[in-house]
């Protein structure tokens, strides 16, 4: 198997179509700047006919949506000095949405009974030519095929309905009001053979060090242009740059566990990028810290207070909070589960999540954060919703959560939290721009004042300070994404273990690197039990990597929090051994080949 | 085989050798890169991995002493464009340049060693090792890339051989004692590098046209023109002394054409032009003429009767028994297959038997580069393992005399003849190249039209069919599954025996048991042409071409093919909608 980096792409489509050099990179920039008005007109005159869909007596669809991407984008990597890959591509999709029967009940939220065309919505990909007949006739194809599956789900739905008893059940779709905004697309400015030049620069770093064994340079940078029509009159044009560079190192330590570290930068355009020599002193500090945590002495076991610092601290929201404020409705038809309280807190509304001094909010409207760009802002939603400020906790109280145009039990309306990944049918609620507060928040020093005083109360020689966790996403190493995988397929928690996990000893305030260890199991209740946080909130950027694709790009920013009691024990793991030969790095000219 | 591409069999037991057009769905295609200097069998390329791998022979050992005996670093540089369209507009444009390092380590000795099977099951067959690597011949990057993947390959391969000497232990006496790997001798070779130049614009002006032409057949509800070009360059150093560097051009225009029958059946057509040079390509006109072509017979397919399961005589038209014969012959006859406790072994213990009619020859020949005018996508000059490629005379007038050899030898077969293949990552096993079926009982097309009818009167059958185009089909070879075939047909024509004229009819698949089936074949025609298409089996998707003549078959059986249920678009297409607007306008 080519490396998984090969498929890697950035929240844009996901028909692979690779281009390559200059003159067609530039044929590609103006595609983009085409205004993407004949694809606009093709969407919205099939759109028209497909309202009037039906066969037999068959019921016309009562609402239909198409959501088109175009994206243009360029992938990059380099390793050693030497370029792996550099590729440009313009895929354009388009997914279709149809519902029948009525906002009260329709053919979406059923589970139940076997489909054979899988779930709600159908997709397909489009010309990259602006030629409205034959954008035309795949939308045609499309709206074909998701009308006659629709119509069959709703005729399941509806006899499943009749079989069962089944509970009051919110409607299955809501009303916003129309939007028309067609925002001007921009040509897409990258130098694609400066960059190459780069990327080799950047990574040639790596021959100084030979306890790295496998590292990587990735850039991957584009447009995207995203189209919302629906029946209800709502028009969308929206345009978003986006791009990552990615530097990741795998190692061994000498026992054999396997390590990776990675720097990450995250901008509109390269230009939201450090200078070259700034990232160059980044690798040198991430190798420094890689080998440092190789080399540091396992922990065996800890129970007492954990400093959740910086990234850590938003990492711990993400899994412990982010999933649970999306406002979720039970599919018809699927089995009633206990829900835990990080996938769903609905029946937690009123009540105290955090401490008293927490508020929480979404704003997708915020591009920027203390200059550095949010992944997950918006102006419009997947659903063409206009972006809102929801206010999530106050004074620590549930109060709202984030909806999209699915209503559940206790929210009919939606606030503009329809989200959909890349290559999804469909948008469900989710995060987009989570920020977390603590009025009372401390300086850096005062919370590691803290944290030593928590630990001293517990007659502990040493507190956990953690900074950094392993996440799923997207830029993972392959390493990093089976461990994690593995762990939550055998039942552990979803929150990651930690990456970089330092000793505070209450004694003297010194710190320790320790490694290799983990997370016993954390109740969402613990967030109540919040010791205190920080006054620096930290950013962080995501798209999620789960079983089925990946997740839509949030951002999460936070302070640092102090959780009063986690166990943290030693993962019990065998290792591969370290390889037999010498790196190529390390090896004298002397003993290059020889026939002895 | 099929046109394009195939499934390959991940379980042992079921090898499926299924052929689609790739085309048809929308291929997002991998692919190629580049970049060897010169053509010099010391390039630095080579020179660099020559280097590793007398570095590695030397120094990698496992504690207890254990050795590789064999090493060999292969790199592919693969370059490709593509370029689709549809309906005059461009859907897929691309160009990729990729550079695959594959590391094969054997541990053991040439008698027994780490790929040798393990029976019993747990045991998978051990691929390659893979990297992407540079795509320039940058010496760290790619020693960096080497020293890894050896390490976790040898490592590999060192478990496996202990496990294989437990196996042997566990395990009742094998039948075929043969050698694990065959001693050959190294080839050095060096040709120069293949480069692709191909006007893009010009491509993607042209097929804009040609698809633009589907805008006149509404009832052609998909379809797509695209061209694809690839060039690979290899380059492959082994611890034996074999230093090859050789360069080779697949490039195709296919077209293809969907449509829904009004009973929901889904039909499709395609052609495709094959070369392997730039100057052989198809000129527009040819194109055109081409695609207009299968989407007027796709027209006339869509409102063609259904014909009922059938037994009775039958034409297979020249390409289409090239496919036949690939399948039900050609998987039969690779050498692996006759060792591999868990295969049919169709064929294992009839050499020197007469499997075919009399009249029958067939070989494989690689080293064919083109047959009339038309390119070969099976030729190459080295196989995968470095040996090459040879002519192997498979059936002489309908005597079994050979198999297809790669360099794991079976019982009275001790070396390769040149037809161990794979895609980079897999292990290599015995594939065909080209399959060449050649008659001493031939008739021209009436006169074999003439005997067909005779069949029917013989028979007492109303018709005859003639398959005149088939898409693929695929057999299973394992001794778990019925060793049984499927081809399907594209176009099939009723011949009726009281001289009223042929009529198109659709929805038939051919089925059988090879062996019966042989024995069936009556007569050839004189007609042999070439099937070019993509074989997917256990080593992954290679091109590969069959050449055959015409073929009476007194006796075959169809069988209903599948049909989706559901009915054909409910609106018009938006391009009839168009037309109807503007006669409208007109009038």
């Amino acid at each position: 198997m080519i490396r998984m980096q090969t498929k890697r792409m950035i929240g844009c489509t996901c028909f692979v179509a690779f281009m390559w050099a200059s003159p067609l990179a530039l044929w590609a920039e103006q595609h983009s700047m085409s205004d993407g008005g004949v694809l606009l007109r093709a969407m919205v005159d099939e759109l028209g006919r497909s309202m009037t869909l039906t066969m037999e007596d068959l019921e016309k669809p009562y609402y239909v949506q198409y959501n088109a991407e175009d994206s243009v984008h360029y992938r990059i990597s380099a390793s050693y000095g030497a370029l792996i890959t550099s590729e440009s591509s313009h895929d354009r999709s388009l997914s279709s949405n149809t519902r029948i029967g009525s906002y009260e009940l329709d053919n979406t939220n059923f589970g139940g009974g076997r489909s054979q065309r899988g779930g709600f919505g159908a997709r397909v990909s489009l010309p990259i030519d602006d030629n409205y007949m034959a954008l035309r006739q795949e939308i045609w194809r499309c709206s074909d095929y998701d009308y006659k599956a629709s119509v069959e789900r709703l005729t399941r739905k509806r006899a499943y309905m009749k079989d069962k008893e089944i509970e009051d059940r919110p409607n299955d779709f809501s009303t916003v009001p129309v939007v028309e905004s067609l925002q001007p697309t921009k040509a897409f400015v990258f130098d694609r053979g400066e960059w190459e030049k780069r990327l080799c620069r950047i990574s040639a770093r790596f021959k100084s060090y030979p306890r790295v064994q496998e590292s990587s340079v990735d850039l991957v940078c584009g447009t995207g242009t995203s189209f919302v029509v629906n029946s209800e009159g709502t028009r969308l044009r929206t345009c978003n740059d986006g791009t990552l560079l990615l530097i990741t190192a795998e190692a061994q330590a000498e026992d054999g566990t396997r390590f990776s570290s990675y720097c990450r930068y995250v901008g509109e355009t390269v230009d939201d990028f450090p200078e070259i020599p700034q990232i160059e002193a980044d690798v040198d500090a991430m190798v420094g810290g890689l080998v440092a945590r190789m080399d540091a002495p396992v922990l065996e076991q800890y129970t007492g207070p954990v400093l959740f610092d910086g990234l850590a601290s938003c990492q711990l929201f993400r899994f412990m909070l982010s999933e649970g404020v999306a406002g979720k409705v039970d599919p018809v038809g699927v089995g009633r589960r206990a829900v835990d309280d990080t996938e769903d807190l609905e029946k937690k509304l009123g009540r105290r999540i955090l401490p008293r001094s927490f508020r929480v909010f979404d704003d997708p409207a915020v591009k920027r954060f203390e200059g550095q760009a949010l992944w997950g802002s918006y102006d419009y939603d997947d659903d063409g919703v206009k972006a809102q400020r929801v206010e999530l906790v106050a004074e620590g109280k549930l109060e709202n959560m984030l909806m999209s145009r699915v209503p559940t039990k206790k929210f009919s309306q939606s606030n503009g939290h329809g989200r959909r990944a890349s290559g999804d049918r469909t948008s469900t609620s989710g995060i987009a721009c989570l920020f977390i507060e603590d009025r009372d928040g401390l300086s850096a020093e005062d919370l590691k004042e803290e944290l030593i005083e928590a630990a001293k109360d517990e007659g502990l020689e040493y507190a956990l300070r953690v900074t950094l966790l392993r996440a799923p996403d997207y830029g993972s190493t392959q390493t990093d994404l089976r461990a994690y995988f593995t762990k939550l397929q055998q039942g552990g928690s979803p929150l990651g273990d930690p990456v970089c996990v330092y000793k505070v000893y209450v004694d003297d305030g010194r710190e320790e690197l320790v490694r290799g260890v983990e997370f016993g199991s954390m109740e969402f209740r613990s967030l109540k039990r919040i010791l205190a946080a920080g006054n620096t909130p930290t950013v962080y950027n995501f798209i999620g990597v789960g079983y089925g694709g990946t997740t839509p790009a949030a951002s999460i920013v936070a302070p640092s929090v102090l959780i009063e009691e986690l166990d943290v024990s030693k993962i019990e793991q065998e290792h591969d051994k370290l390889p037999i030969l010498q790196t190529p790095l390390a090896r004298k000219s002397t003993d290059a080949p020889s026939g002895t | 085989m099929n046109r394009y591409a195939s499934r390959s069999s991940t379980v042992a037991l079921v090898s499926l050798f299924m052929l689609w057009l790739s085309s048809s769905i929308g291929l997002a295609e991998y692919s190629v890169g580049e970049s060897v200097e010169g053509g010099r069998a010391s390039s630095p390329l080579m020179q660099i991995l020559a280097d590793e791998l007398a570095y590695a022979m030397a120094n990698l050992a496992m504690p207890d002493g254990i050795k590789p005996y064999y090493l060999s670093y292969t790199v592919t540089a693969q370059e490709s464009c593509g370029v689709s369209c549809s309906l005059g507009a461009l859907t897929n444009d691309s160009v990729s340049k990729i550079r695959v390092l594959d590391v094969d380590v054997r541990v053991g000795d040439y008698h027994i060693d780490s790929s040798h099977k393990l029976r019993g099951g747990g045991g998978r067959r051990m691929g390659s090792g893979v990297a992407a690597v540079c795509l320039e011949d940058d010496a760290v990057a790619l020693k960096q890339a080497i020293w890894l993947t050896t390490d976790r390959q040898f490592k590999r391969a060192a478990k496996r051989f202990q496990q294989v000497q437990t196996n042997l232990k566990t395990q009742v006496e094998e039948e075929d004692k043969s050698d694990d790997f065959s001693q050959e001798k190294p080839a050095v070779y060096s040709e120069p590098r293949a480069q692709l130049s191909l006007d893009m614009s010009h491509w993607r002006d042209c097929l804009r046209r040609v698809s633009s032409l589907a805008a006149r057949y509404p009832l052609v509800y998909s379809s797509r023109v695209s061209l694809t070009a690839e060039c690979d360059n290899k380059c492959m150093v082994t611890s034996e002394g074999t230093r090859l560097q050789t360069g080779q051009k697949f490039m195709r225009v296919v077209l293809s054409a969907q449509t829904k029958a009004e009973d929901g059946m889904e039909l499709e057509l395609d052609h495709t032009f094959d070369a392997c040079d730039e100057s052989k390509l198809p000129s527009e006109t040819e194109i055109s003429e081409a695609f207009q072509a299968i989407m007027e017979q796709l027209v006339a397919l869509r409102s063609a009767p259904i014909v009922e399961p059938y037994v009775g005589p039958a034409i297979l038209r020249n390409r289409a028994s090239g496919v036949f014969f690939h399948e039900i012959f050609g998987h039969r006859i690779e050498g692996h297959r006759q060792k591999d406790v868990d295969e049919g072994q169709t064929f294992t213990k009839k050499l020197g038997e007469e499997i075919l009619p009399r009249f029958l020859t067939v070989r494989d020949d690689p080293t064919r580069r083109e047959f009339g005018d038309i390119d070969l996508r099976g030729f190459y000059k080295y196989d995968d393992e470095g040996v090459l490629a040879q002519n192997v005379d498979l059936i002489e007038n309908g005597v079994l005399k050979a198999f297809l050899m790669s360099r794991s030898p079976i019982e009275g077969f001790s070396v390769s003849n040149g037809h161990g293949r794979r895609l980079p990552g897999r292990a290599v096993v015995s594939r065909q190249g080209n399959l060449i079926v050649e008659s001493s009982n031939a008739v021209s097309s009436e006169g074999l039209r003439e005997r067909l009818l005779e069949e029917c009167r013989k028979q007492d059958k109303p018709y005859g069919l003639l398959f005149e185009d088939i898409s693929g089909g695929f057999t299973t070879t394992a001794r778990r599954g019925p060793q049984a075939f499927k081809v399907l047909p594209l176009v099939v024509y009723k011949v009726y025996a009281d001289g009223r004229p042929d009529e198109l009819v659709r929805g038939v698949d051919i089925v059988g048991t090879p062996l019966s089936c042989f024995s069936k074949i009556e007569v050839t025609g004189d007609d042999p042409a070439v099937f070019n298409g993509t074989c997917g089996a256990e080593s992954g998707n290679i091109p590969v071409s069959a050449i055959s003549p015409s073929i009476l078959v007194s006796q075959i059986e169809i069988e209903k093919r599948r049909r989706e249920q559901d009915k054909p678009p409910i609106l018009l297409p938006p391009i009839a909608v168009e037309q109807r607007q503007e006669s409208e306008d007109a009038s």
